[in-house]
C-alpha cells in the first residue's frame, strides 16, 4: 500500500488532508455545539448559552494563534520588523492552516501598511456546506483573535484588523496590518 | 518574498504542518473543549447532555466520516475492494489522508477472508497526550470503531470491522482485524 501512497502527490496529500480535517472541525465543534444549544434550550442556554461558547472558541483560537504564529516565524525563519513582515508571516500560516486552499491577494505592501484580501476560504465553504448557523460560525471573531493574540507576542508595534469579513455578509475577507512605532 | 518561501518548503513539510495543526485544533475544540463545558454548572447541564450524550454524538460523527471516506477515496485512487486485503489496503490510505505523515501503520497479516492492521503512531492519540485531555473524554476507541464499521460497510455488507487494541486502553499499539463473509 505504501507504493500506492507514494504514488499519490504530497500536493494532493496535504489538500485533502486539509479539506477532511475542517469539515470534521467545523461539523465536530460548531454543528454539534449548535443542536446541543438548541436542545432543551431553556435548561442550557441560561448556564452556558452562546457567549459561553463564543467566549471559550475565542480562547482556544487565541491560543492557537499564540502557538502557531511564533513557531512559523522561527521555523522559517520570516522576519516581521514591519507590516510588511506581518503580512508576509499571515500569509503563511493561512495556506498551512487551509491546506493550500486559501485563495490570497495581496493589496498593499508597505512598512506601515499592508493589506491582504481573502477570496476563497475552505473554512467558510465548510460553515457553507454545513449550513451553521451564521452565529454560531467561529471564524469571525476566532481568526482575528489568532492574529491578534499572536503579533502580542511577535511584535506589539503591529496592529490587526479584520475590516471585511465572507460571514458578514462581504464578498471576501480584508485583512489590514499596520505598523506604529510608538 | 513570501511566494519564494512558500514554493521552497516541501509539500510533504506542509501536509505535516497542516496535518498536526488541524489535529490539534479537532483535539482542543472537541475533546478538550467539551469537558469544560460540562462542569459549567455540572448539576445542571450534566444531566441533559452528558458524558454518554457527547460520546454518542462524537461516535455517530466519526461514523459519517467512514462512510463518507471509504468510498470516495476509493474512487478516486481507484483503490479495488473485493476481500479483506483490498479493504486493509484502502483504510490505510484513508487514515494516512484523514490525519498526515506522522501516522505509522503496518499490515501484520493479509489473506482474501482476514486482515489485520496495526497502528504504531497516531495523529489523534499524540494530541491527546499533548493536551493531557482527561481518558474519560478521549473519544478515539469508539470513534475509530465506528470510522472502521461504518467505513467497510459502506463498501460492502460482506465486510467487518473490529478493533482489537487500543493505545488509550494501554495496549502497546492499536490493532484492527478486517473480515470478508462470502456469506
Amino acid at each position: 500500500m505504501a507504493e500506492l501512497l507514494n504514488k499519490i502527490p504530497c500536493e494532493k496529500c496535504w489538500e485533502l488532508t486539509a479539506k477532511a480535517l475542517i469539515r470534521l472541525i467545523v461539523l465536530q465543534g460548531d454543528k454539534i455545539i449548535a443542536s446541543l444549544l438548541g436542545r432543551g434550550e431553556g435548561v442550557i442556554a441560561p448556564v452556558m448559552g452562546k457567549e459561553k461558547w463564543l467566549e471559550i472558541n475565542e480562547k482556544v483560537f487565541g491560543e492557537g494563534g499564540k502557538q502557531l504564529y511564533p513557531w512559523l516565524k522561527e521555523a522559517f525563519n520570516i522576519s516581521v520588523e514591519d507590516a510588511t513582515g506581518a503580512v508576509n508571516l499571515v500569509i503563511v500560516g493561512e495556506k498551512l492552516m487551509g491546506g493550500g486552499l486559501i485563495k490570497h491577494k495581496l493589496v498593499t505592501a508597505t512598512p506601515e501598511r499592508a493589506v491582504l484580501k481573502i477570496t476563497e476560504c475552505p473554512w467558510w465553504e465548510s460553515y457553507e456546506e454545513f449550513e451553521v448557523q451564521s452565529e454560531l460560525r467561529a471564524c469571525d471573531p476566532g481568526h482575528p483573535i489568532m492574529i491578534e493574540e499572536a503579533f502580542k507576542i511577535i511584535n506589539p508595534k503591529i496592529s490587526y484588523k479584520l475590516t471585511k469579513a465572507l460571514p458578514r455578509g462581504d464578498p471576501y475577507c480584508e485583512e489590514v496590518f499596520e505598523f506604529n512605532e510608538e | 518574498m513570501v511566494e519564494e518561501l512558500l514554493k521552497k518548503i516541501p509539500a510533504e513539510r506542509c501536509w505535516d504542518i497542516t496535518g498536526k495543526t488541524l489535529t490539534n485544533m479537532v483535539v482542543l475544540r472537541g475533546d478538550k473543549m467539551m469537558p469544560s463545558l460540562l462542569s459549567i454548572g455540572e448539576g445542571i447541564i450534566a444531566p441533559v447532555l452528558g458524558l454518554e450524550k457527547y460520546l454518542e454524538i462524537n461516535t455517530k460523527i466519526w461514523g459519517d466520516s467512514g462512510k463518507i471516506t471509504f468510498p470516495l477515496f476509493k474512487d478516486m485512487f481507484g483503490i479495488p475492494v473485493e476481500d479483506a486485503v483490498g479493504a486493509i489496503k484502502l483504510a490505510t490510505v484513508v487514515a494516512q489522508l484523514l490525519q498526515g505523515p506522522e501516522f505509522e501503520s503496518e499490515i501484520v497479516e493479509a489473506t482474501p477472508e482476514r486482515a489485520v492492521w496495526r497502528i504504531h503512531k497516531c495523529a489523534w492519540w499524540e494530541r491527546y497526550k499533548e493536551n493531557e485531555v482527561k481518558p474519560e473524554f478521549v473519544p478515539c476507541v469508539n470513534a475509530h470503531q465506528a470510522w472502521g464499521e461504518e467505513g467497510v460497510k459502506a463498501i460492502s455488507p460482506k465486510l467487518t470491522y473490529t478493533l482489537l487494541k487500543a493505545m488509550p486502553r494501554g495496549d502497546p499499539y492499536c490493532e484492527a482485524v478486517i473480515e470478508f463473509k462470502e456469506e
